[in-house]
């Protein structure tokens, strides 16, 4: 979809909405929470697989979001700016899993899928549903930058200048970020498809 | 058979395939690929794998969330606004702004609302920015300059009045400060004079670059700034616009009066800014708003007829809509109200009524700091502009760190400003500075042009002690005097390290000889590095010197592949070689075409150098069907001939070998698509059921352009189009099949559209294909744009429908409104119109009810931004020639060039009232950018009685200094050009194309004597206009040769007498057979001049075949006479009798 579009979307209403947010209006945050939380939590899922992490992650993004919600500059796109701050609270995230890494992966269905191997439930998926379960494996064990980039392109459908201002960086850089980050993608699957 | 290529390439294109359109050659490489490696293979199927399935892994993110989820977080987000924000007072409400849609607007609260008390701290001394003075850092260099010359211009300004009783005395003044006298029999406006004497009830108006300070009374200023109109009471100011700053001493009170109240301040500083009312609200009201900052002291706001008031403590800060009370600002509006003020200079390092004091305190401060490189290098720029000797006498040779732009500056500085030791600086410049500072310091001890300046040149050069690229700059500055060379500068070249050198001399300079021989000894030394060579070829193409081909030849064989490619490349340069392609020549390319060894790339250029030389068909088709060559390569032979004149039977014989070649079935239709003509369309049909969607692409795209072919499309064809657009993966394919079908199924296609226009998903198809629609006038589609408008469907796609509705001036009751509200919600939040939604709503009110609409527009074109080219065509579309002119008064002043720029555009696109003729004349005379200067003048040429070339030389004449003079010249040159580009323009109308050829005719193309007159002689791009200027003047004359109206030929044949080319003449004896006597009278002065003695015997009133005889033997003498002509016009002669 070409940037004016998204342009058009993106911004109705928006300017007014985080405006009387920033005054305190609670049913603006309301609205500007209703609108985003759904869209956050999915994009945060393509990068961690356990949804209470992944609730966790968008309350703890939202929080980050209000409290700074002045710095918001008007002319960037408020979604990438939100995004933009999933990704740091998410790295802060795995940093905080690494120093306790005693994780619980009752959660984590794709992985015990494949842990188990033989398990009833795996006979009756389909060629696709296999399918896509490697995908989201595959997708689990990739770096969070390249989960990032696939993620706000393919998940969120989101035009390459907004990816670069969500990651803050160039356009070209996302191109070959998103080439690599597919690369690698496209060879972690075949891997486990094999 | 194997297939040579780069895995990673070959992937990166594939993964990019879902990103973008891939070129074709780009997609035959991928095909190739894949075709032939199983690596290629197995990835290109597991991307698009993976591509697919990626949208399969989404989740619906609210289904995450567990129930509750925006309850838990709201109660948190009140918490942490609670420990946030400690100071609210817990009964007090939060203010509530309805409407902010960008960080400047400012909330609008209803009229009773209550004052409220602001809750932000703002800083009472804005404070200091930290990047210098009035820089950014990080921005390019042309803004640094801007925005310290900005700072420097607010500091300079001033105007420092006494308090009298009944009128206001001042000592001085400086600026853009106009005054409109209220006892003046007719009040106007006029500069402010060097002692005035102000009286209540005169108006002041201080541009946007300037600051007044007037003083009312001993104890109390008013410093007026940013565009700011003010008017003179008894008892306070009244400002209408614009900034205000009020300084008061303790007790004392000062009041500034303004469309949204009075602000009356009590001691202290008070800072009232007034937006300029450009804006009218949905209901009439004006809009903009009023901004009152207590710096210190204290204030009160009031406004009459209202029980509306605030008491402002320092530190606070409100804000008045409109129609509303006084609301707080926020953190960042105050912070970007702090920067306002201190750009106006509300605190300047010292007051000083002389301008030029305070200017060069300011220059000289810069300097003396010099933690921020843009700050000094722009002061220094500055300081030369204006000519300030003692400061650029002052700047540094060099900063801390090695700065060339500072250099660079420093040595443009120097040139223009007298000083004893400039010439000494720029020596060591000279000597000392890196490569490009070289050049700059040479250039500039030229353009000083004085004896010692020379000598020092010339010194220089001849010092062998001295870095052979400084010499050899210092050579080609001398050289560029026309002086005798000092040194040799092709032996400098050798020595020099950079390779740049080499390019250097490439070029034509006047004074030097022989670099021929040396460059072409360079591109074939092997012991040179391969950068050497490759510079010494490009040099040696810059020569455009026919006599370099046997050395590019011995170069296509270089070791380095480099250079071959350069060579072979240089090779097919039409600007360089315009003969026919020699044996020698042609046996080098046809190698490296068929050289297995190098590869496809080389093969290509080598191809296209061929095909660029004159290829013949008969040597073009056997590379065609060469299998064993790239399809690459086979393609460009294939464009060849595509361009060439074939015959029937040979189209079908390469199509038959073609299609035989299969497995390439891929790639056959982008071959076959180039032979548009007699594309096969089953052929093509047959691809679009293909599965890679870029044969599909490409086959819809080649079906587009075989429409060429007649043969009428059948009904089974149609629906065989019909079927599959909808299931074409990609949008463009789609698109390519739509256009397709509306062009050989008219009715069919409206029928179509209607039908897929509801299972159509994506916003910008279904806007595609709305505008696609408004090709077919009629009930039926209003209807359905009637429909559009009134559904819930996305605002773009409604004003587009009613942008529809409105071109065709068939808007029915209720669209009025309609797009109204649409356009009114739109532009709340896109005040730039920026968005192609909120211009399209505002194209169709303009159509419809411009009132609504008209103010709106200006204030975009006047404010610049994206949308102001756009905005303002519509707008000059729509309005009458006064208010054009009116928009013209505002933008001549505009601080930004590009509205400039865009406003002169639009008068000379659309014309403007001849009765501002003057103002566009002054303008002329004071616009500095040449761009914006080129379209004035040229508006000015379509008002009769204006002699274009007139204003031209007056202002060269006008203006001593060197700089304008130059850009005199260079604009001439280009208007030149603009207007023999515009004099064969199409779009204009014949009135106004005679009138730009009227003011072309009282224009001389300025010849190398007058450009060197206009002193840019040292200017290599003067050079390249007055080449463009002269061929675009042949172009011209020769479409006028070969017009069918015998008053443009005749004329066209007179004009080829003052401007000889030997190229026109095949068709100028061509004309010594028309039919129009006057016409062969032209002719045959125009042939004499050129070629004198060619016509001998010839007899003008001849007639029948006795004329044609006769012109007979003039070509026959023609093609006789190597001394007249070219081989390549004796051949076009030749080809010319027999035709």
């Amino acid at each position: 979809m070409t940037k004016w579009l998204w342009a058009a979307k993106l911004t109705q209403d928006e300017g007014i909405l985080i405006q009387q947010a920033l005054a305190g209006e609670e049913l603006a945050t309301r609205a500007l929470v209703d609108r985003y939380s759904g869209q956050l939590a999915s994009y945060l899922k393509g990068q961690t697989a356990d949804d209470f992490v992944v609730e966790d992650l968008t309350q703890e993004t939202f929080l980050r979001a209000f409290a700074s919600l002045e710095k918001f500059d008007a002319s960037r796109s408020f979604r990438g700016w939100l995004f933009g701050i999933a990704n740091h609270v998410y790295v802060d995230y795995l940093r905080k899993r690494r120093e306790k890494p005693a994780q619980s992966l009752s959660n984590d269905e794709s992985l015990l899928t494949r842990i188990r191997g033989g398990s009833p439930d795996e006979a009756e998926l389909d060629e696709t549903q296999d399918k896509l379960s490697c995908l989201r494996e595959a997708l689990s064990q990739m770096n969070p930058e390249y989960q990032a980039v696939i993620s706000a392109r393919y998940l969120q459908e989101m035009p390459r200048h907004e990816i670069a201002d969500l990651l803050g960086i160039s356009e070209y850089n996302v191109k070959m970020r998103l080439y690599r980050a597919k690369k690698e993608l496209v060879d972690r699957y075949e891997r486990l498809r094999r | 058979m194997a297939f040579e290529h780069d895995c990673d390439t070959i992937e990166r294109l594939i993964a990019e395939r879902s990103e973008r359109t891939l070129r074709p050659d780009e997609a035959v490489g991928v095909a190739r690929a894949v075709a032939s490696c199983e690596s290629c293979k197995r990835f290109y199927a597991m991307h698009d794998e993976v591509v697919d399935l990626l949208p399969e892994t989404r989740v619906d993110g609210a289904s995450l969330l567990s129930d509750g989820f925006t309850d838990r977080l709201m109660a948190k987000l009140a918490a942490q606004r609670a420990e946030t924000v400690p100071n609210r007072d817990a009964d007090e409400p939060a203010e509530s702004r309805d409407n902010m849609s960008g960080a400047r607007r400012i909330a609008r609260v209803p009229d009773d609302a209550p004052p409220t008390r602001t809750t932000i701290e703002l800083p009472v001394t804005p404070s200091v920015r930290k990047d210098g003075p009035g820089t950014i850092r990080h921005m390019p260099r042309w803004r640094a300059v801007a925005a310290v010359a900005a700072v420097l211009l607010a500091t300079l300004f001033g105007i420092r009045l006494l308090s009298e009783s009944g009128s206001i005395g001042a000592t001085t003044r400086c600026g853009n400060v106009m005054v409109r006298r209220a006892s003046a029999s007719t009040p106007a406006w006029e500069v402010l004079p060097d002692s005035p004497t102000l009286r209540t009830g005169d108006a002041v108006y201080v541009a946007a670059d300037s600051v007044a300070e007037l003083r009312l009374a001993d104890d109390v200023t008013v410093q007026l700034a940013d565009d700011c109109l003010a008017t003179l009471r008894a008892n306070a100011i009244e400002v209408a616009c614009g900034t205000a700053i009020v300084r008061a001493a303790d007790g004392r009170d000062a009041s500034v009066a303004t469309p949204f109240g009075r602000v009356t301040a009590r001691g202290g500083e008070t800072v009232v800014r007034v937006d300029r009312p450009f804006a009218s609200t949905a209901n009439g009201a004006a809009g903009g708003e009023l901004v009152a900052w207590v710096r210190s002291g204290s204030a009160a706001w009031s406004r009459e007829g209202s029980a509306a008031a605030a008491t402002l403590n320092a530190g606070d800060a409100r804000v008045v809509g409109s129609r509303g009370a006084a609301t707080a600002l926020s953190a960042s509006e105050a912070a970007l109200l702090a920067e306002d003020v201190e750009r106006i200079g509300a605190n300047p390092p010292a007051w000083s009524p002389n301008p030029v004091a305070a200017l060069e305190g300011s220059l000289a401060l810069a300097l003396t700091d010099r933690t921020y490189p843009e700050a000094v290098t722009a002061a220094v720029s500055i300081a030369g502009r204006l000519g300030y000797a003692d400061i650029v006498a002052s700047a540094p040779d060099a900063l801390a760190e090695p700065n060339t732009t500072y250099s660079a500056a420093l040595a443009s500085a120097l040139v223009r400003t007298d000083t004893a030791t400039r010439e000494s600086r720029l020596t060591r410049l000279l000597v000392d500075g890196d490569e490009s500072v070289r050049v700059v310091a040479a250039q500039a001890l030229g353009a000083i042009g004085s004896p010692t300046a020379i000598d020092t040149l010339a010194h220089t050069a001849r010092d062998e002690r001295n870095d052979a690229g400084a010499r050899l700059a210092a050579t080609l500055a001398v050289a560029a005097l026309d002086r005798p060379a000092p040194a040799d500068a092709a032996t400098l070249a050798r020595q020099a390290e950079h390779a740049a050198a080499m390019r250097a001399i490439g070029k034509p300079r006047p004074g030097l000889t022989g670099d021929r021989d040396a460059l072409a000894a360079l591109a074939t030394d092997a012991s040179r590095s391969a950068l050497d060579r490759l510079e010494a070829v490009a040099a040696l193409e810059a020569l455009c010197d026919p006599t370099t081909e046997p050395t590019l030849i011995r170069a296509t064989t270089d070791p380095d592949p480099r250079v071959r490619d350069a060579a072979t490349a240089a090779l097919g340069n039409r600007r360089v070689f315009e003969s026919e392609l020699p044996g020698a020549a042609r046996d080098a390319l046809v190698a490296r075409v068929h050289d297995r060894s190098v590869d496809e790339h080389s093969r290509r250029i080598a191809m296209n150098a061929l095909a660029k030389r004159a290829f013949s068909n008969a040597e073009l088709l056997p590379i065609i069907q060469d299998r064993s060559l790239p399809i690459s390569v086979r393609a460009i032979a294939a464009r060849a001939l595509d361009k060439a004149t074939i015959d029937g039977s040979q189209v079908d014989y390469l199509l038959a070998s073609i299609e035989a070649e299969r497995p390439a079935t891929n790639v056959t239709p982008i071959i076959t698509g180039l032979f548009s003509p007699a594309t096969p369309r089953t052929t093509l049909l047959d691809r679009l059921e293909d599965r890679d969607p870029a044969v599909v692409e490409a086959a819809a795209k080649f079906l587009s352009r075989s429409l060429r072919n007649k043969t009428p499309w059948t009904t089974t064809e149609v629906e065989r189009l019909s079927g599959v657009r909808l299931l074409a993966s990609s949008r463009l394919a789609r698109d390519y099949l739509r256009s397709t079908i509306s062009r050989v199924a008219p009715k069919r296609a409206l029928d179509l559209l209607l039908e897929e226009w509801p299972a159509l998903e994506g916003l910008d198809e279904r806007a595609s294909v709305l505008v696609r629609l408004r090709r077919y006038e009629g009930d039926r589609t209003n209807r359905f744009f009637r429909t559009v408008l009134s559904s819930d469907a996305d605002d773009l796609l409604r004003s587009s429908a009613a942008l529809s509705l409105a071109m065709r001036g068939a808007p029915g009751r209720g669209v009025v409104g309609e797009i109204s509200a649409i356009y009114s919600r739109l532009v709340q939040h896109d005040r730039v119109m920026a968005l192609a939604a909120t211009m399209f709503a505002a194209r169709a009110l303009l159509l419809i009810e411009p009132t609504l609409v008209v103010e709106d527009l200006r204030s975009v074109v006047l404010s610049g931004g994206p949308s102001a080219a756009n905005a303002g065509r519509h707008l000059a579309s729509a309005l009458p020639a006064p208010e054009l002119t009116r928009l013209l008064v505002d933008a001549r002043h505009s601080r930004d060039p590009s509205v400039r720029y865009h406003v002169a555009r639009l008068f000379q696109d659309f014309g403007f009232d001849p009765a501002s003729a003057a103002t566009i004349r002054d303008w002329f005379h004071t616009e500095l950018d040449p761009w914006t200067r080129v379209l004035l003048a040229n508006s000015l040429s379509m008002i009769d009685g204006e002699p274009l070339a007139t204003v031209l030389r007056e202002f060269a004449a006008s203006n001593a200094n060197h700089a304008q003079r130059k850009l005199a010249a260079r604009c001439q040159i280009e208007l030149f050009a603009e207007l023999v580009g515009a004099a064969e323009s199409r779009t204009l109308t014949r009135q106004q194309r005679a009138r730009l050829t009227a003011a072309l005719n009282t224009m001389a193309v300025p010849g190398r004597t007058s450009l060197r007159t206009h002193g840019v002689s040292e200017n290599q791009s003067a050079w390249r206009h007055y080449s463009d200027v002269r061929s675009t003047r042949i172009r011209l004359l020769r479409a006028g040769l070969r017009s069918t109206c015998g008053r443009a030929r005749a004329a066209a044949a007179n004009a080829s007498n003052g401007t000889p080319d030997a190229s026109l003449l095949p068709i100028l004896i061509r004309l010594l057979d028309d039919e129009a006597s006057p016409v062969r009278a032209a002719a045959l002065g125009a042939v004499d001049r050129v070629a004198p003695g060619l016509t001998d015997g010839y007899d003008i009133s001849a007639t029948g075949p006795a004329r044609r005889a006769m012109v007979d033997r003039v070509r026959d003498r023609l093609s006789g006479s190597p001394s007249y002509v070219s081989p390549e016009t004796r051949a076009v002669s030749l080809l010319d009798a027999r035709k």
